[in-house]
């Protein structure tokens, strides 16, 4: 898997991600993408499965071209 | 480099057990021999909170009771596809006792599906759709009864073949133009790439992506074993339902949480409220179980922090049993097709994969690595792809994918060891390259008495007996954001501190066992306070990440602490604290036996009333095979399964499971036992009695209980033997790993493998029940 499929720059930054091995958050190097087949994804600005636009949430869909993109450093 | 060598233990005892030097930062402190030769780690230490616990003084978060708290419950489709026309709360509001409704509510942009409405596209039976706070729970649920939603239904799916179709109704209404999800561009098989409810497929994992020439391999084989497995849908049934207690006051947020990860609750809610993380509390203080679904802060977490700040009040907002069951994950579904090729010697030359899961309203339904590493084959392919149902998301559930993808590898590895006229655990000892699962094949096949295992099907009589074998292998997986602070106090007490939880594991037994070791004291002597937020951050309880993350900085920190207090009796014997040791609760002097204090006087030396000390885990020694955390090897385990089948009545009864498993320094072998004990039954659970039913024509879940979601009563539960085989490999200061993981990976496939065994006739779907069993005997239709 590509090193740069675990950066989160460009990801919403509502958009959690759980591998089987732990969580997007924390360290230097956010397990993000590794071992996609098994990563849950979740929103937690419409805490859920679905965006607050409805569509499916994923890394490689919570991105700027969405309608409720939010970028990691904007605010509410 | 500040670093100096060091020698470690390495190897397993009984078997390689040598010596191997490292290079190690040079603060930390001297390598532990093994564990025969340590006084409190490897023992079997009562849990600390035992007594708590079964006294009912522990406290949970659904025990929770603040001044002034209401008490919420959460709205929730009752249709499993539609688009929301209106929601009509006034009748709800008017209710006695009603103090606060919150709606989820999206502001609608062109373009997007249900731009209409403002209330979210509903996609599922069970989804959140907003929740009442009101003086008692009863009042909250009638209060929800007295909501009115109208919806707008829309064509759905919940038959996961059905999904596949081409013209099933569709998910999600946005077209699937390129493979947007589920990791790699590939090939699919089926033509369904890009359309639909199919997406995928994932062709590699952290482990690499395809190796070698899958065409090649099965030209190459002598022997091919080809078929096609399934499972089922798995839901979470922890004792304590996902749920908080949120505590709003204008200076902290405190949310006390039934959670795995204290610090991504944390983190989840302060991004959420756009809250400073210093400014968001969370608090487990004590947990009622978890399997991957309790990671998050989920809805229910901000639907009661959206509660509480709407009336200034602490909300108390804890799932029932059914909303569990329906909405707060479940281990996805497989259909796998296994393809795997060997030369007439046995060595594998191609193993082929391919798997449709659905985890409902979201991905990540596929079956894990397991395929990819545990077999050395030269050529290897997967294709993993998520089938979009109209059900609820999964979730992360102990081993995800893995314990699926073991239930098709193994059994293959078995018609295969058959076809090749092997023994299947000596055909193992032939392609499987670990060396921690030699010895556990070698000594668990001896306690379990492999010998006796006769050829299948050739039992008599109306129940016959069968014996089978499965394995498994799971990362060593450390966070390195993991820390903890020693406290030693100036009356004798020495402390812990971290937010890493507690998920009912021992996490607290083993930190005190750890610090008690170090320090020279007995584990009645340590106070250990964690699942706090407010202390340092420790890593999430999910992975089996949990001991190897967080027990090396805690034995670093307390060596940091002991050195401290050293000094200060050093200086009062005036000598060097580098000639001073703690034993038995005593400060001594290695050349002058004249020289003891109690720890507790020495601690009086003190000039402030505490020495703290904090440590962050540190890199392996020697590095870790790749950098953000996999350190090198792996938690190996074999688990062999004895089971009796009623021919007559197709009942399956589990007789005896041997679970030989591995983790590195075991530190505490009642509680390894306990939880690989956990790990066994649920094993069994899924092998042969859970499974989620949803009604094809409503949506809904016909089992959302624990009546008709069956899971193992005490008389279905076999007979449980362990064998730990302790293994070093001089990676930390304590050299441990946890078990979660391993503990469930092989149970089913080793069940499966057994019943063959028993009837002769292999079944390749779980759950395996009475009527599949007749089925397979073609005793009914």
């Amino acid at each position: 898997m590509d090193d740069n499929k675990s950066n989160i720059q460009g990801i919403c930054k509502f958009l959690r991600a759980r591998n089987p091995y732990g969580m997007m958050e924390g360290g230097e190097h956010p397990w993000l993408l590794l071992d996609d087949a098994n990563t849950i994804c979740w929103c937690i600005n419409s805490a859920g499965a679905m965006g607050p636009d409805n569509g499916m949430v994923s890394p490689r869909y919570c991105r700027e071209e969405r309608s409720c993109f939010m970028a990691q450093d904007s605010e509410l | 480099m500040d670093t100096r060598k060091d020698k470690f233990p390495h190897g397993i005892p009984g078997h390689n057990l040598s010596e191997i030097e490292r290079e190690i930062p040079i603060e930390e402190p001297p390598a532990w021999p093994i564990n025969k030769e340590l006084k409190v780690i490897g023992k079997r230490v009562s849990r600390i909170d035992a007594h708590d616990k079964v006294t009912g003084k522990a406290k949970f978060t659904s025990d929770m009771k603040l001044p002034g708290m209401l008490y919420a419950k959460m709205l929730r489709s009752n249709v499993p596809h539609a688009e929301i026309t209106g929601i009509d709360i006034s009748k709800a509001k008017s209710l006695p006792g009603v103090h606060a409704i919150h709606l989820i509510e999206n502001a609608p942009k062109e373009g997007e599906e249900n731009k209409g409405s403002k209330y979210p596209m509903v996609k599922y039976a069970g989804q959140p759709l907003g929740g009442v706070a009101a003086e008692s729970l009863e009042i909250a649920k009638d209060a929800i009864k007295l909501i009115e939603v109208n919806y707008q239904i829309k064509p759905f799916v919940i038959d996961m073949e059905k999904a596949m179709e081409i013209g099933a109704p569709i998910v999600f209404d946005v077209p699937i133009e390129q493979q947007a999800d589920g990791g790699d561009v590939g090939e699919v098989h089926d033509g369904s790439k890009g359309k639909g409810n199919v997406r995928g497929p994932s062709t590699s994992s952290f482990f690499g992506g395809p190796r070698g020439d899958l065409a090649k391999g099965f030209e190459e084989a002598e022997v091919v074993v080809e078929n096609t497995y399934r499972t089922q849908v798995h839901t979470h049934m922890p004792l304590e339902t996902h749920g908080v207690v949120v505590d709003w006051k204008t200076d902290v947020m405190t949310v006390y949480a039934s959670t795995q990860n204290t610090a991504n609750v944390r983190n989840e809610m302060a991004s959420i409220f756009n809250l400073p993380k210093s400014k968001v509390r969370v608090v487990c203080e004590y947990m009622g179980g978890g399997f991957g679904a309790k990671h998050s802060a989920g809805s229910y977490g901000p639907m009661a922090a959206n509660l509480a700040k709407k009336t200034g009040r602490p909300v108390w907002l804890m799932l029932d049993r059914k909303e569990e069951h329906i909405a707060e994950g479940n281990r996805p579904s497989s259909i796998q097709y296994l393809k795997i090729g060997a030369k007439k010697d046995g060595t594998l030359t191609g193993i082929q994969q391919r798997s449709h899961g659905t985890a409902g309203v979201g991905l990540g339904a596929g079956v894990g690595r397991i395929a990819q590493v545990l077999y050395p084959c030269p050529n290897f392919a997967t294709e993993q792809y998520d089938v979009l149902t109209n059900a609820g998301p999964g979730a992360a559930w102990r081993a995800p994918g893995n314990v699926q993808g073991a239930f098709g590898l193994e059994q293959a590895i078995d018609e295969l060891a058959e076809k090749l006229n092997k023994d299947p655990l000596e055909y193992r000892d032939l392609i499987d390259k670990s060396e921690v699962r030699k010895v556990e094949r070698q000594r668990g096949a001896a306690l379990f008495n492999w010998s006796r295992r006769q050829p299948a099907g050739s039992g008599k009589g109306v129940v016959r007996k069968g014996l089978g074998v499965g394995q498994s292998t799971w990362p060593r997986f450390v966070t390195l954001d993991s820390s903890v602070e020693i406290k030693i106090h100036n009356d004798g007490g020495v402390e812990v501190r971290s937010s890493v939880q507690d998920i009912g594991t021992g996490t607290k037994t083993i930190l005190a066992q750890v610090v008690a070791e170090e320090m020279g004291l007995q584990v009645k002597d340590i106070k250990v306070n964690i699942g706090d937020t407010f202390f340092p951050v420790g890593p999430g309880s999910g992975g089996s990440v949990v001991t190897g993350s967080i027990t090396p900085p805690t034995r670093n920190a307390t060596f940091e602490a002991k050195k401290e207090l050293l000094k200060l009796v050093a200086k009062k014997w005036e000598t060097d604290s580098s000639e001073l040791f703690i034993k038995d609760g005593k400060v001594g002097h290695k050349n002058d036996a004249k020289l003891n204090m109690a720890f507790k006087e020495a601690t009086k030396l003190m000039r402030t009333s505490q020495i703290s000390k904090t440590a962050s885990r540190s890199d392996d020694y020697g590095g870790f095979q790749q950098p953000w955390g996999l350190a090198f090897g792996d938690l190996g385990s074999v688990q062999f399964a004895e089971v009796s089948v009623n021919t007559d009545t197709g009942f399956v009864k589990v007789d005896k499971i041997v679970a030989a498993h591995s983790c590195g320094r075991p530190l505490n072998t009642g509680q390894l036992e306990s939880q690989i004990n956990g790990g066994v039954i649920q094993g069994v659970s899924y092998a042969l009695y859970e499974n989620r039913v949803i009604d094809k024509a409503t949506g809904h879940m016909v089992n959302a209980n624990v009546d008709q979601y069956k899971v193992p009563f005490s008389m279905e539960i076999p007979e449980i033997e362990t064998l730990i085989v302790e293994e070093y490999s001089a990676r930390s200061s304590t050299d441990a790993y946890g078990i979660g993981e391993p503990a469930n990976i092989a149970t089913a496939a080793a069940i499966a493998n057994a019943v063959y065994n028993a009837i002769g006739v292999r079944i390749y779907e779980i759950p395996i029940t009475p009527s599949s069993i007749l089925k397979a005997l073609k005793k009914v239709s």
